[in-house]
């Protein structure tokens, strides 16, 4: 399954390039993680996911694929063990940063397979469990860019809406529900539309297929009117 | 004729219920042996992969694990690996006890733990180290078929993952062209499995000194697992016992033994003590097997008024990486019932059965059903086209009882049955008329209510091979109480009950002084097991063989002792009672004491109460029929069905015991409720099975199925008592019925459901396709 | 299915509970009911050294009026809820909800505070928690403390539950005046996981006008949540001015991570959604003008 995940930071692409590639940064990133030990490009480690009562733990290899400091992309694969139980667990990592100056975009796209047990539930626990994975990493690699402490990992507040600039998006949504329900509801669907709004900006992530929230939310409205 | 018939036909309490139902079964899981180990596989994570490497060191060392076997130690001992249903001389498909050098599924067993006891052996199994190198899979047998040339390979001895196929003469290509009305349809059934109550399970011991193997197994067929379990080990017969005393359901997937029994059985010498599996219900669903995952097209040809003029059915099964014997074999019936129990003058089909990286292909109740799935959905579909009620469509085609008998198109000769009686009498049930008129009120308040029927005809009791004779041993103790040994394999279709009434009438025994023994191969005759529908009328044979010898043997000593002939005798209520002087007669107890402790008061007469006979059945097949009609209603916010009404109008012949005939339909008929509206053993593209436990599997419960109505035609089969076979019905004609009552229902919508199962999310994505068209 | 060995332990009192909490810290867990966690263990989906098991602390099983909320103890089997006449006076969405927890049999051994604490977010009790705004009492040998709803559910099977904390209790707030209940849930089957659901509550002034409204959500996201964006819109307003349409479809906005899955597409949840919520206000609406 394909995971997207973006940040911005205020932090020069440079910067964040130095992170990305320096394996003894990005590893403690990643929850649960251990570095065992570096050679080179390639590394081993073990990771132990938990989410609520689940725990699975896998031991495994992680390299760097590719280091494309012109086009600032880093590719990392690592594939890994469940310690106990026969699962396995692959991801193809890639983050490509976008320089704005002062600030980077940084688009991570995971690409994941997963065998075992955890692979083998129709109830999407799979996808909330990996996108929750890779939701932190993301969070505490803005941490480790910023110098702080992780932010905690609850959806957006309003002063995190604030501190994002909303871009274009928030403005094509507000339209989407133009018309005779806009009028009588605005003011609550802003309020609405701003809370859902930072939790895409922050950490959306999508598995396949691609709907997007608003593109579902339109849909629905647009049924209502009809 | 000195025997009353008092049993047969009347709704006798079942004899096994008392023990199940207080929980003194005995399913395999309740067998102990002393110093009993148990087994637990190492089973692959991926759907197709390289084995590079076993390490077992770290599940050794932990303190009462006692062996891990591989492939490299159990599979060279394989002597030979036939079935009697597809004989030594067919080529097989690839069945290798542990995966060797390659797993073909997620579930594959790799390795063999034994430890003493289950929570040891899983820890075990956790720490076998296995090395796979991951390799591309077949997850969807639908894209083996259409050219594609990055197709992984399953089995390297098929590149083209072809297992087999056939096809009959070519459709009439001109007769599609020019008729009246032509309907075509794409139509998709999803897998699914029978999940038995109990799942697979096996007890496996060896007695070195007399070389001899005893097995308990859960099992359909405890003289073929014998037999096949000696050939396997290349050991004598004689040296092999299997017993069997209750089994939790089976339905196909205990007819044969699977790659896990061989392993077990392969095991058992090497192993110091008895070896047990139990099946967990995970490792059910992901390994046991699967069924019914066919993907085909379907066409039907009508003059103006609606006679048909020619089927054609084309399509490709899905047979997984192993298949359990000669897929093609069930799949060809697909072909050969298609034009189902209706004039068709024409009929034509084409198949492929193709290998995919999923559990192999098992029997699974009715296999072919296929046909009759898409069959009835095809007519509803060409009844709404041309602008005829779905059940005039079938009126004006279904087969009549005089027109028997009746070659289908394929060769098939139809005999013993009225399809059209089956079909009118569930169209009275349901009150056809009342429903149209409900119906249309319902639409005008915005809901939507459908009716489906079904009907179909089934081959019940086929005389081919080793299922073409059945023996029994009847037989009266001292005391004067009757035993009658049949071969078994009792899984709750009740034969225990049937063969007990059958002997009772047989003999003029009161039933509660006859008993029965099944399912130990040492004590009982041979039989091919319960499989096919056979079991009422082979049983029904063979009892009536040996009883006649025994009734005969009763009569001669009950005629000297009275002082009578033969003929003034009549036999009720064990006793032996002269018809025109009642107050001469003499107990079956008084008779069997006399038989064994004063044989010399016999006058002549031999002492032998006992008999033993082979039927050997002259009737081909045994034809069975049924009409499904099934009332839903769908609410189209949400794509839910509730079924309101479910009839089912069903000839099985005259009925042994008519509430072991319901329970036989009712059961089937559920089954097929979960096919079509809830049950799918779903995988993702890189082959893992999604439906692992029953959070995903969904199985229908007392909360989702009606009451299930019957009405009952009894027209007699040709073998002894005419019965015939009532186990598969059920599960055939359900889907269909089910399917046709939502397509009923949403007609207004222009909605036709065509791949199943119908869930409410299916249903509402084709609500939402079609308005989406509409606007 | 075999779980994993591990040690279990029985306390007698809360205090002795999360002493052991402490003491075994990340390798221990608390078990109730085991309805969610037994299934998890013997699947060896996880596993913990410890299992301290809390069903048996009779100061965490009870239910009773505590100034204006109803207080039920963590270990309070569900089907107790279920019976409790103060509950059906009181807090009557509980008595509806708990209906579709499972089955009687699963009802008869998991416990509310298991529920709760487990988070699912198809389950029934989390989404009443959360319409109502009930609060959760919680404690640990660092003493005790009550967290809100709203900041309790924090992710898929994870609360702001600390390592060394147990539930004992919650609170859930009693709502009097014009008031109406209602839950609607659709699943596949009776007895299975909400797809979609919704836990509604509304109160109205003697000119029908709404003057509270909780729409707690199940099935809609990694978490229950509230439906804000409906809350805030009916507030206010006379009900004759909204229609259950209107209701349910806006209690689908602002929805983010829906769930997509074996059982359904997420706008295949939202519709669902958008027809439970408009249910549930239609009956709670009914019940309220009665009131």
């Amino acid at each position: 399954m394909e995971l997207n995940n973006e940040i911005r930071v205020a932090v020069p692409a440079v910067r964040i390039w130095e992170v990305l590639t320096d394996v003894e940064r990005v590893a403690p990133c990643l929850p649960g993680a251990t570095l065992l030990s570096v050679d080179g490009d390639e590394f081993t480690g073990a990771v132990k996911i938990k989410v609520g009562p689940i725990t699975v733990s896998y031991k495994g290899v992680a390299a760097f694929q590719e280091k494309d400091a012109v086009a600032r992309r880093v590719v990392l694969k690592a594939e890994g063990k469940e310690t106990r139980g026969s699962g396995t667990a692959a991801a193809l990592v890639t983050a490509q940063l976008k320089d704005e100056g002062d600030s980077t975009n940084v688009v991570i796209t995971t690409d994941l397979a997963i065998s075992g047990k955890a692979a083998q539930f129709g109830r999407g626990v799979l996808a909330d469990v990996s996108s929750t994975l890779i939701t932190q990493f993301a969070r505490n690699l803005e941490a480790e860019l910023l110098g702080g402490s992780p932010r905690p990992a609850q959806p957006a507040t309003a002063t995190a809406a604030a501190a994002t600039a909303p871009g274009s998006d928030s403005v094509d949504l507000i339209k989407v529900v133009a018309g005779p329900m806009a009028r009588r509801f605005a003011p609550f669907l802003a309020a609405a539309l701003g809370a859902g709004l930072a939790g895409f900006l922050i950490g959306k992530r999508r598995a396949r297929p691609a709907t997007t929230t608003d593109q579902l939310i339109e849909a629905v409205l647009a049924r209502l009117r009809s | 004729m000195t025997v009353t018939a008092r049993y047969a036909g009347t709704r006798v309490a079942r004899v096994e219920d008392t023990r199940l139902l207080t929980g003194k079964g005995t399913f395999v899981d309740d067998i102990q042996r002393p110093g009993m180990l148990h087994a637990c596989f190492v089973r692959s994570p991926f759907a197709h992969a390289a084995i590079k490497r076993i390490d077992p060191t770290e599940a050794l060392s932990l303190p009462g694990v006692i062996a891990v076997f591989t492939a490299d130690d159990l599979n060279q001992d394989v002597r030979e690996a036939w079935h009697a249903v597809t004989g030594k001389d067919v080529p097989d498909t690839p069945r290798p006890p542990l995966a060797e050098g390659e797993v073909k599924f997620v579930g594959d067993p790799v390795a063999l733990v034994v430890a003493e006891n289950r929570y040891l052996a899983e820890d075990a199994a956790d720490l076998v180290d296995v090395e796979y190198v991951q390799l591309p899979a077949v997850a969807d047998f639908r894209t083996v078929v259409g050219g594609d040339e990055d197709v992984p390979v399953v089995h390297a001895a098929y590149p083209d993952n072809i297992a087999g196929g056939m096809a009959g003469a070519p459709p009439d290509e001109e007769l599609f062209a020019t008729a009246a009305h032509v309907v075509k349809e794409r139509i998709y059934q999803q897998m699914y499995v029978p999940v038995p109550i109990e799942t697979r399970g096996i007890v496996v011991e060896w007695t070195s000194a007399t070389n001899e193997l005893t097995i308990w197994a859960s099992t359909q067929t405890p003289h073929e697992l014998r037999a096949f379990g000696a050939r396997l080990l290349g050991i004598p017969a004689q040296g092999v016992r299997v017993i069997v005393r209750d089994t939790g359901g089976g339905f196909g997937q205990k007819v044969v033994p699977m790659r896990e029994d061989m392993c077990l059985m392969l095991a058992a010498r090497k192993v110091p003590s008895a070896l047990k599996w139990i099946e967990d219900r995970r490792e059910n669903l992901v390994s046991a097997g699967q069924s019914r995952h066919v993907d085909g097209t379907v066409r039907m040809a009508f003059d103006d008024d609606g006679k048909i003029l020619a089927a054609d059915i084309d399509f490709v099964q899905d047979v997984g990486s192993y298949p359990t014997p000669y897929p093609v074999l069930t799949t060809a019936a697909i072909g050969m019932f298609f034009p189902g129990p209706y004039r068709v003058p024409k009929s034509s089909f084409s198949y492929k059965t193709v290998f995919s990286n999923t559990p192999g292909l098992h029997a699974y109740r009715g296999p072919w059903q296929y046909e009759t799935l898409t069959r009835e959905m095809l007519l509803d579909i060409a009844a709404r086209k041309i602008g005829m009620d779905p059940v005039e469509l079938r009126r004006i085609n279904i087969l009549r009882g005089d027109e028997m008998p009746f070659v289908n198109p394929n060769g098939m000769p139809y005999d013993n049955c009225a399809p059209a009686d089956t079909f009118e009498q569930a169209v009275k049930i349901l009150d056809h008329e009342g429903f149209r008129k409900e119906q249309a009120d319902a639409l005008a308040q915005g809901r939507y209510i459908g009716l489906g029927f079904s009907a179909y005809i089934e081959p019940t009791g086929a005389a081919t091979g080793h299922l073409a004779t059945e023996g029994a041993t009847v037989r009266m103790e001292p005391t004067g109480k009757i035993n009658v040994y049949v071969n078994g394999g009792s899984s709750g279709n009740s034969i225990e009950t049937t063969v007990v009434q059958l002997t009772a009438d047989a003999l003029g025994a009161d039933i509660g002084d006859v008993s029965t023994i099944q399912g130990d191969t040492a004590v009982t005759p041979y039989g091919a097991g319960t499989q096919g529908s056979r079991s009422a009328p082979m049983t029904a044979g063979a009892v009536n063989e040996a009883g006649t010898i025994l009734r005969n043997q009763i009569l001669a000593m009950a005629a000297h002792r009275l002082g009578v002939e033969q003929d003034d005798i009549e036999l009720a209520g064990s006793r032996a009672t002269v018809r025109d002087d009642p107050d001469k007669s003499v107990s079956f107890a008084e008779i069997a004491y006399r038989s064994y402790y004063e044989p010399a008061q016999l006058g002549g007469i031999s002492p032998t109460l006992e008999a033993t006979a082979r039927f050997n059945s002259q009737s081909m097949i045994h034809w069975a029929n049924a009409t499904h009609a099934c009332t839903c209603e769908v609410d189209i916010e949400t794509g839910h069905v509730t079924l309101t009404r479910y009839i089912v109008s069903e000839d099985v012949g005259p009925m042994i015991n008519p509430n072991v005939v319901e329970g036989q339909v009712a059961g089937g008929t559920v089954q097929g409720i979960g096919g079509a509206l809830l049950e799918k053993l779903a995988y993702d593209d890189a082959g893992n099975p999604q439906a692992s436990t029953f959070v995903d599997y969904l199985l229908p419960t007392a909360t989702e199925v009606p009451v299930i109505e019957f009405g009952h035609v009894e027209i007699p089969g040709p073998g002894v008592g005419g019965y015939k076979g009532a186990g598969e019905g059920g599960a055939i004609g359900s889907p269909p019925a089910v399917i046709n009552a939502i397509n009923d229902a949403l007609a207004p919508l222009g909605v036709t459901v065509t791949q199943l199962p119908a869930t409410p999310a299916a249903i509402v994505e084709l609500i939402e396709a079609q308005s989406g068209k509409d606007h | 299915m075999k779980a994993r060995g591990f040690a279990y332990h029985r306390p007698d009192t809360v205090d002795e509970a999360v002493g052991l909490l402490r003491e075994f810290g990340d390798e221990a867990k608390i078990l109730a009911g085991g309805q969610s966690l037994v299934p998890m263990l013997a699947m060896r989906l996880t596993h913990f050294e410890n299992l301290i098991d809390i069903s048996r602390i009779d100061e965490l099983i009870g239910i009773e009026l505590r100034d204006d909320d109803v207080w039920v103890g963590a270990a309070t089997p569900d089907a107790f809820v279920g019976m409790d006449d103060e509950v059906a006076e009181s807090v009557p969405l509980l008595t509806l909800a708990t209906p579709y927890v499972g089955h009687f049999q699963i009802r008869n051994r998991g416990t509310l505070g298991g529920s709760i604490a487990h988070a699912d977010p198809a389950g029934e009790y989390p989404a009443v928690a959360l319409a109502l705004d009930a609060r959760m009492e919680v404690a640990s040998r660092r003493g005790s403390r009550a967290i809100g709803a709203t900041d309790f559910f924090t992710g898929l099977w994870e609360t702001s539950l600390a390592g060394d904390e147990v539930l004992v209790g919650v609170r859930f707030p009693v709502w009097r005046g014009r008031c109406g209940f209602a839950v609607e849930e659709f699943a596949r089957r009776h007895g299975d996981f909400a797809i979609a659901g919704t836990a509604l509550a509304v109160q109205l002034d003697a000119e029908n006008k709404v003057t509270r409204c909780g729409i707690g959500l199940m099935g809609l996201g990694p978490t229950p949540v509230r439906a804000s964006a409906a809350e805030q819109a009916v507030v206010g307003r006379r009900i004759e001015e909204l229609t259950a349409q209107d209701v349910g479809g806006i209690a689908m906005t602002g929805l983010d991570d829906i769930p997509a899955d074996l059982q359904g597409s997420a706008r295949y949840r939202i519709r669902v959604g958008a027809a439970m919520v408009a249910r549930a206000w239609t009956n709670a609406t009914r019940e309220a003008l009665d009131a």
